[in-house]
């Protein structure tokens, strides 16, 4: 995926607030591309333009293949009314044969065998999130977008989050776009990393050579999160 | 089965203070039927039929208008959902209609369609309408729009958005809309069966007035309670039974 020359802007408060300035980037179309940032840098914005929630005022996104996105949200947006099962299998098409299959091998990969029959409200945070990953999957999307899908999470939690998530990634070898405001989850789990700020991309770092699990404390690590910091630090000192 | 003991206790407390009322002799049994005699009036008169046939023609009534109301709310509500732009046209009269008592209409609709049949249905349609219509409109109008925006990001039009979406959000709202105007519609038609009319339970209750039978007025109004009672327990198991996801 690539993009453009993308801007937007919103009206607050009857002042023009530019949330993305001419942005272009590209993503690793089989990799894991994080996109960091604080919060308020353009993140969720610049995710909701590549879902088609929101119209840009400017630019373009360009796909090689159908662009069919499955995207999971901060919140899991689970439909309240409809089992784990069925909010599954929301957007997986009408054949009923191939749906079976499909919510079999989708519960046994986010591991929620035998809570097909919950109701969202009867799940934990992490399984709700889950099946929201399995949603998204279950439409066979080429990309999946998610936006800080592990922030309402508990630490120990969001970790395990974490390893399903490359678990799944290996398994489905689909590209995902990941935004997040953690240096930590952006070191853990990216192949490429994306700073986005004051409505642009700063700077990007390239993991691919870094296998999975991450030692976070390996000093490889340590320094490229210590740039991140130092980058990100003199940026809010620059505009301070 | 303790609310059920609850209700019993309750139920037994209230008879007991009427029928020391009556012992008491403040009151002439003319005035103030003692319990057993209001009972077995209420016998009496399910044993002959009266009962049932005022019941099954009030209810008749009621099912009519209160579907008639039932269809306008929901199409208004959904008009108010796809065509805002629409609302703003009828939006204003529906809101002044909302504050006149539709027993209140009854002089008119006596005058353009007599007495019969079509007058009540009106004043249920009327009394059923706007408890319905504006739980409707709420359900629709305020469908989380996160939810919408997860049905857009699968691709679904703006039809089948409404149906797999914005319909059962408002399933909980178009219930206890429905619940409410069910609850009003019985108000009205007492009312409008004692103004015009000469069958139902407002007859039935009129009648027995203006024949001194206190006894039978009692029936009465006991027979529209626990009507009312039957239908809103049968509305609130449908709207737990919906609602059971959220257990």
């Amino acid at each position: 995926m690539e993009i453009r020359n993308l801007s937007k802007s919103y009206q607050v408060a009857g002042r023009r607030l530019d949330v993305l300035k001419h942005l272009n980037m590209k993503t690793d179309d089989r990799g894991i591309t994080v996109v960091l940032g604080r919060s308020g840098c353009g993140k969720t914005t610049l995710l909701r333009l590549i879902a088609r929630l929101e119209p840009a005022d400017e630019g373009e996104i360009l796909w090689e293949g159908s662009g069919k996105l499955g995207v999971i949200f901060q919140e899991p947006r689970l439909m309240p009314w409809l089992t784990a099962g069925d909010n599954i299998l929301f957007g997986a098409g009408r054949k009923e044969q191939e749906k079976q299959e499909k919510l079999e091998r989708l519960l046994k990969l986010t591991g929620l065998e035998g809570f097909e029959d919950a109701y969202p409200a009867q799940l934990s945070g992490g399984m709700q999130q889950r099946a929201a990953l399995a949603r998204a999957l279950a439409s066979d999307p080429d990309y999946l977008l998610m936006d800080e899908p592990f922030a309402a999470l508990d630490y120990f939690t969001r970790r395990q989050m974490q390893k399903e998530l490359l678990e799944v990634w290996r398994k489905e070898q689909k590209g995902v776009l990941f935004v997040t405001h953690s240096i930590e989850e952006a070191l853990a789990l990216g192949t490429k990393i994306l700073i986005l700020d004051g409505g642009v991309c700063r700077k990007e770092y390239d993991l691919t050579g870094y296998p999975y699990p991450r030692d976070l404390l390996d000093g490889d690590m340590i320094a490229i999160r210590k740039d991140i910091i130092e980058h990100i630090e003199e940026r809010e000192e620059t505009t301070l | 089965m303790k609310r059920f003991g609850k209700t019993a206790v309750g139920i037994c407390l209230l008879l007991a203070v009427w029928q020391l009322a009556v012992m008491s002799g403040i009151w002439s049994t003319y005035v103030l039927p003692p319990p057993a005699k209001v009972a077995s009036s209420l016998l009496a008169m399910m044993r002959d039929g009266t009962l049932w046939k005022h019941i099954l023609i009030s209810m008749r009534r009621v099912l009519i208008g209160f579907g008639i109301a039932f269809g306008l709310a929901l199409l208004c509500g959904m008009a108010a959902r796809g065509l805002p732009r629409l609302e703003e046209y009828y939006g204003s009269f529906l809101e002044f209609m909302r504050h006149v008592p539709p027993i209140s209409l009854i002089a008119l609709l006596i005058l353009w369609f007599g007495i019969g049949e079509t007058s009540k249905i009106i004043i249920i349609v009327l009394a059923s309408f706007f408890p319905m219509y504006l739980n409707i409109r709420q359900g629709f109008v305020s469908a989380d729009r996160k939810l919408l925006e997860v049905g857009t990001v699968f691709g679904l039009s703006r039809w089948q958005r409404f149906c797999r979406i914005v319909v059962p959000c408002a399933i909980p709202d178009i219930l206890v809309g429905m619940r409410i105007g069910l609850g009003y519609s019985w108000r009205a038609i007492i009312g409008a069966e004692m103004i015009a009319a000469a069958s139902g339970l407002g007859y039935l209750i009129l009648d027995a007035q203006q024949m001194s039978r206190s006894d039978r007025v009692i029936a009465g109004i006991l027979t529209i309670g626990v009507v009312g009672v039957l239908c809103d327990w049968l509305f609130r198991i449908l709207i737990q039974r919906w609602q059971r996801y959220g257990d």
